[in-house]
């Protein structure tokens, strides 16, 4: 069949060129799938790549995306998750909104300097006993974030890279997501639905893109423009 | 007399420990006569002597205003005690590289207990002979003496006042009485009252109170000849209180060259762990904190120490903790001996090693957080658990990272933000009516408009830790949809202004 062949040729392609590039991994590799259907077909295989490192940058909002995804990354395989702040004020029951269980988040806080954190990510990365790492950093060099990349291959830690400014970063991250706050959707009284605007910016083989998402009580739910208020779920009721 | 546990101390008495300490510091006095004053009764008085100063006739007792007619020349210095003391302090911590049971004695003198380390060195006599040698080295002049007893120690010392006497084992009670016999009565540590009134009674050596009955010499002078007596004789045991806690277990490696580079520290900190953690082994113990002390050639000492979250034997992950802090260490001129010794140890059984070696999840995670724990400290690494609370702050407990994790549930239900500031923030807010959320609120100069908002949720915390007014919490969310969480502290009540706080930020 004709389709296959063409299909498995590009796959063989493809699998060529990550080797050559030397950073990133083998096709086949294991990935999250994020739970929303739009945001998984913009990514390679229909998921967020393990073991390597993914930016997160923008306000309140990446730090909910980003609890968002560890609780994922937890339920997947059990394994703790550790959180390396730069303060003191991560609180977990907000965590717990985001679908944490309790006891799963290790924390070391008040890691003020860059150098301090790049090290301590590393060592995490190294360890292998966890499912993720979160790292609030403000930039980090090319050296650096290839050093990060190795790292998370060989102990097989997802990391995230935490940071604020669409400046600085790592340069060499596997996906890089842009994530604000965007007004929410009215549901009758008061504060509505907690609306996100996800951005895909940079990715490795997939689609660049941008989602409204909106966070359910069951959960979260992509918005493209094309779809638009009719693709949300039942449980979520639009007033007005 | 305990024969089962045969025990050699050395006793180290610095004769001249006040004035060499103030020559050290005023290296120009060394050539002259030398006095320390100090005030007695109203009047001037010389308490200790250098040997200048003694073989021109000056005693310590004597008046300052005599001594000066005797030699002109005298220079005077007044009495520290503290620095005197502080100086032997530092002396006995010198002498914990020889054995770890060093300490203070009576008379500006060191006990060393040396049972079982002589062959370290060579013997005993070589022991006494290189730790002499060093003593001298520093510029002071040490007379030792090892025995069997403290007490025997210290009178051999004083009655033989020679750099090193050693007095062979005692192989029974007659036996050590035939050794002291002939010893002055002032070797056996009385107080000035009781030897004064022994001597007054004719009796000159320790022989001469062998033969009186013991009731007697109770009665008339208290228990104190008795016990130094049996003391000296080892009828009774006289403990050495070490200068610094000795630790559990002890590794320890002298190098024939001086150490100065750090591959060297490598190699013998390597050797220093095999060695512990199989002692460590025999116990079916861990260590949970270490100390590593290198003793450089010039007599200073550099100590790193490392705690582990987990009682550790493993060699390989403590000389990584170890590793990171060598560079602090600087060789100076060289480090001869090397000690590494756990201060803390806790029961590890066989069963827990097995499954720490599988090299899974529990190692590698035990591993990781001693190495955060010991750069950035151990009390920065929590694993948050819910309490139970109103208070915001109070709500989460910050358990240790391997206490168990089948704690209670978190509240479900509530909203609560991603972060919480650690002290709230006073802003400005304007609510239009009594109870009803914001409308505006300023933080930073900054206005924000206030597009929705949900409350009030009305939380106080425990009345029995803190009387505080209740607070009424809003969550507002502003033009650009950012969530906050603001309080109102207090009700509103006549003439008050209500305050305002920021307490944390929304997803």
């Amino acid at each position: 069949m004709p389709g296959t062949t063409n299909s498995s040729a590009v796959a063989v392609l493809r699998d060529r060129i990550r080797r050559i590039e030397g950073v990133g991994q083998a096709a086949g590799h294991p990935v999250l799938p994020l739970g929303m259907t739009p945001v998984d077909r913009a990514l390679p295989e229909g998921g967020l790549p393990l073991a390597g490192v993914h930016e997160v940058r923008g306000d309140g909002a990446a730090t909910g995306f980003c609890a968002a995804l560890l609780a994922r990354l937890h339920a997947m395989d059990g394994r703790p998750v550790l959180w390396l702040e730069r303060g003191n004020d991560l609180y977990m029951p907000g965590l717990t909104r985001c679908g944490l269980k309790p006891g799963a988040v290790l924390t070391v806080s008040g890691i003020s300097r860059d150098a301090d954190m790049l090290w301590a990510i590393e060592e995490a990365l190294n360890c292998g006993a966890l499912s993720a790492v979160v790292g609030e950093i403000r930039a980090a060099d090319f050296t650096a974030s290839r050093r990060l990349q190795l790292a998370a291959e060989t102990g097989g830690v997802t990391c995230l890279l935490l940071g604020e400014t669409e400046r600085g970063g790592a340069a060499t991250a596997l996906s890089r997501w842009q994530v604000t706050s965007m007004p929410s959707l009215p549901d009758g009284a008061g504060v509505g639905w907690p609306c996100w605007r996800v951005e895909l910016v940079r990715c490795r083989g997939g689609h660049l893109a941008a989602w409204t998402v909106v966070w359910g009580p069951k959960g979260w739910t992509a918005i493209t423009e094309a779809g638009g208020m009719e693709t949300l779920p039942t449980d979520i009721r639009v007033a007005g | 007399m305990k024969k089962f546990h045969k025990k050699r101390i050395m006793n180290i008495w610095f004769p001249w420990l006040v004035s060499e300490r103030l020559v050290r510091r005023e290296p120009e006095l060394a050539k002259q006569v030398l006095a320390a004053i100090e005030e007695r009764r109203g009047r001037l008085v010389l308490a200790a002597v250098n040997r200048r100063a003694l073989h021109g006739g000056l005693k310590p007792g004597m008046v300052l205003a005599d001594a000066r007619a005797v030699q002109p020349t005298l220079q005077t210095r007044f009495v520290n005690a503290a620095a005197d003391r502080a100086a032997l302090v530092r002396l006995a911590n010198w002498a914990t590289r020889y054995t770890p049971w060093a300490g203070l004695a009576e008379g500006d003198s060191l006990f060393l207990d040396i049972s079982g380390c002589a062959h370290l060195f060579g013997g005993e006599a070589a022991l006494a002979a290189d730790l002499v040698a060093r003593l001298k080295g520093f510029g002071l002049t040490p007379l030792s003496a090892i025995a069997d007893t403290p007490g025997a120690a210290w009178a051999a010392c004083r009655a033989r006042q020679q750099e090193a006497t050693i007095l062979p084992p005692f192989d029974s009670l007659t036996d050590a009485m035939t050794a002291l016999k002939e010893f002055p009565l002032p070797t056996l540590r009385l107080s000035g009252d009781t030897l004064d009134s022994l001597t007054s009674f004719g009796l000159r050596t320790l022989g001469a109170l062998y033969p009186l009955e013991r009731r007697a010499l109770t009665e008339r002078f208290a228990a104190e000849p008795v016990q130094r007596l049996d003391q000296a004789l080892g009828v009774v045991d006289e403990p050495i209180s070490p200068i610094a806690p000795v630790p559990p277990h002890e590794a320890r490696v002298a190098c024939l060259e001086p150490l100065v580079t750090r591959e060297g520290l490598e190699t013998g900190l390597r050797t220093l762990l095999d060695e512990l953690c199989r002692s460590l082994a025999q116990s079916s113990e861990g260590a949970r904190q270490l100390t590593l002390a290198c003793y450089r050639v010039d007599g200073t000492t550099a100590r790193v120490r490392v705690g582990t979250s987990r009682p550790s034997r493993w060699v390989e992950p403590l000389f990584r903790l170890f590793a990171e802090k060598l560079d602090e260490v600087d060789p100076g001129f060289g480090i001869e001996v090397m000690t590494v010794s756990a201060a803390r140890v806790e029961a590890l059984k066989p069963a827990q090693e097995n499954w720490q070696v599988k090299g899974g999840g529990g190692a590698g995670l035990a591993e990781l957080i001693d190495r955060l724990g010991n750069r950035f400290g151990f009390g920065r690494i929590t694993r948050p658990t819910p309490r139970q609370s109103w208070l915001p702050e109070r709500a989460v407990e910050d358990a240790a990272p391997f206490s168990s994790s089948d704690a209670a549930e978190w509240p479900a239900g509530r909203d609560r933000p991603l972060r919480l500031l650690p002290v709230p923030e006073p802003v400005e807010a304007m609510a239009p009516v009594p109870d009803d959320p914001p409308v505006l609120f300023r933080r930073h100069g900054k206005a924000y408009r206030v597009r929705a908002a949900d409350g009030p949720e009305r939380l106080e915390g425990e009345w029995w830790l803190k009387d505080e007014p209740p607070r009424d919490y809003y969550q507002v969310e502003d033009e650009e949809g950012r969530r906050y969480w603001l309080y109102r502290q207090g009700l509103y009540e006549a003439g008050v202004q209500p305050r305002w706080f920021l307490h944390g930020v929304f997803a």
